[in-house]
């Protein structure tokens, strides 16, 4: 299992990474080999997308400018993961 | 007498010997210096020591893995090969004891030592003792390294009651723990609020009733005498000033951090409670930088030196580090920093340096929603967000440019608050 450095993550995900805007969903077990990054190791731009996520999840930010990369999971009020 | 021509080539770059660099700690400001020195100088020679165990993990998420919640694999961020694939030399288990600033050398406990043309440190903090009796009695936790962590989570598990104590970001964590391990549980503070000094009592009594709900008492006026113990040296209950007496076979301490400055005390390395350094992470020594936890920086925002511990902030010193250890003078460290508690159903956020000024703004709007603003000199230091995060980058925005906004603080916690509502020269920001 790789587990990458928080510098590295700050690289924009590929462009074919997210098809559409990323939506979290709320998880209670992380799965096995899924990075896990808590809210603190965000960008401002991606804690404010995650804190006022719709109610659908859907995170309004650019896809191609996000850190996360589908599968995160990112620890904040609950466990989300990343689709 | 024949006259020779010099002809200076302005682009011209002499060519350096491949510089070497050694780093202490392995945190994350000393990790990410050592990843951005590599990306500067593919063929410098890069150590870094650490007196821990392990490599690079990541200490933010060791609160979730004590709480039962997160495995331990996600928690490492580096393995040892890390270090291998990018040529930098990880020693472990090894405590510098010594800096020669002179000699451009650093001596390791072993005796083993060090040469370096630049030197980082980034050797952080231990956590402070509680001066008082029985304090080393066994059951007694402080709460800073991973292992701590394993050892924190081993014991909670088995524990019947707690006690814990510091009514800081780092309490708080240890509260949190034992609620998630059903562990009942006293919070014992010495004033009447958790983190008094950067929330009003409107604002901690959020906090308080969060672990109320979570069968952790909040205890005010109060702290700690003096601990008992059994006959095996095992704790057993906490005394406080008032004479009340708190059962526990688990007791959590977090009442600050000492930062571990005694390495440069013998040295003329200028330090005070941490190790002072400039814009550019640079100390009084031109070889010698510091980054994390360790430092009192001069933050170019709040116009005097300051301390942060903030992963953010850490992470972002050990980079400008070495890129000024490479180029110096080539970026100040101009950063607003952010720390979250993530235990509740509710967010929590605090930016900046909350508990300075000379002047605050508050709202409370809901039982879970509330907000301040500390400010200094007319412009926005810092501040605490509880249930809603989203004016959060617009709060950043306005501290990181020093804008000024005197006389609109009502308007700056409106509930909806908006960059334009602001008049004169903040709304041109």
């Amino acid at each position: 299992m790789c587990y990458h450095m928080s510098s590295k993550d700050g690289r924009p995900a590929p462009a074919t990474e997210f098809k559409a805007s990323p939506a979290v969903v709320p998880i209670t077990d992380v799965p096995p080999g899924a990075r896990v990054r808590h809210f603190d190791e965000l960008s401002d731009r991606t804690q404010h997308a995650l804190a006022t996520a719709a109610p659908s999840g859907r995170l309004d930010i650019d896809p191609a400018t996000t850190r996360l990369s589908r599968g995160d999971v990112v620890v904040f009020t609950e466990y989300v993961r990343i689709q | 007498m024949r006259e020779i021509a010099i002809h200076i080539n302005p682009e011209y770059k002499p060519r350096v010997m491949s510089q070497s660099y050694v780093i202490v700690g392995d945190g994350i400001a000393g990790a990410s210096a050592a990843e951005t020195l590599r990306e500067e100088e593919p063929d410098a020679d890069i150590t870094i020591i650490t007196d821990e165990g392990e490599p690079l993990y990541n200490r933010i998420l060791i609160k979730e893995f004590a709480k039962g919640k997160l495995p331990a694999a996600p928690i490492s961020i580096h393995e040892e090969s890390w270090y291998d694939d990018r040529d930098i030399d990880l020693v472990l288990n090894t405590l510098v004891t010594n800096i020669d600033p002179e000699g451009h050398t650093v001596t390791a406990h072993d005796g083993t030592e060090y040469e370096y043309d630049k030197l980082l440190l980034a050797i952080g903090g231990t956590p402070t003792q509680l001066p008082v009796e029985n304090s080393d009695a066994e059951g007694i936790h402080h709460f800073w390294t991973f292992q701590d962590a394993r050892d924190i989570k081993e014991h909670i598990e088995q524990a019947d009651n707690s006690v814990v104590i510091g009514a800081g970001l780092l309490g708080i964590d240890l509260a949190a723990i034992t609620a998630a391990q059903d562990v009942e549980g006293k919070y014992l503070m010495r004033g009447k609020a958790w983190w008094r000094y950067a929330l009003s009592q409107d604002g901690a009594e959020i906090i308080h009733n969060a672990l109320r709900e979570r069968n952790v008492e909040p205890v005010f006026d109060s702290g700690v005498d003096h601990f008992e113990m059994d006959d095996d040296g095992v704790v057993t209950a906490a005394i406080d000033p008032n004479g009340d007496r708190y059962p526990a076979d688990f007791v959590g301490i977090a009442i600050g951090l000492n930062f571990n400055t005694e390495i440069v005390e013998g040295t003329d390395i200028e330090c005070d409670t941490g190790i002072h350094v400039d814009e550019y992470m640079r100390t009084n020594h031109d070889d010698i930088f510091a980054a994390g936890d360790i430092t009192e920086f001069h933050d170019v925002i709040l116009g005097e030196r300051a301390q942060n511990g903030a992963w953010g902030s850490a992470k972002e010193q050990g980079t400008i580090a070495a890129k000024n250890m490479v180029d110096y003078g080539s970026e100040e460290f101009r950063w607003v920093s952010s720390y979250s508690i993530t235990h509740f159903d509710f967010p929590f956020l605090s930016f900046g340096h909350p508990t300075l000024g000379d002047d605050s703004v508050e709202a409370k709007y809901s039982d879970t929603e509330w907000r301040r603003l500390a400010i200094k000199d007319g412009k926005i230091v810092g501040g605490v967000l509880i249930g809603d995060l989203s004016p959060q980058t617009k709060y950043k925005k306005l501290m990181r440019e020093q804008v000024d906004v005197s006389g609109q603080l009502d308007t700056l916690v409106k509930q909806d608050f908006q960059l334009e509502d602001l008049e004169g020269a903040a709304a041109e920001q």
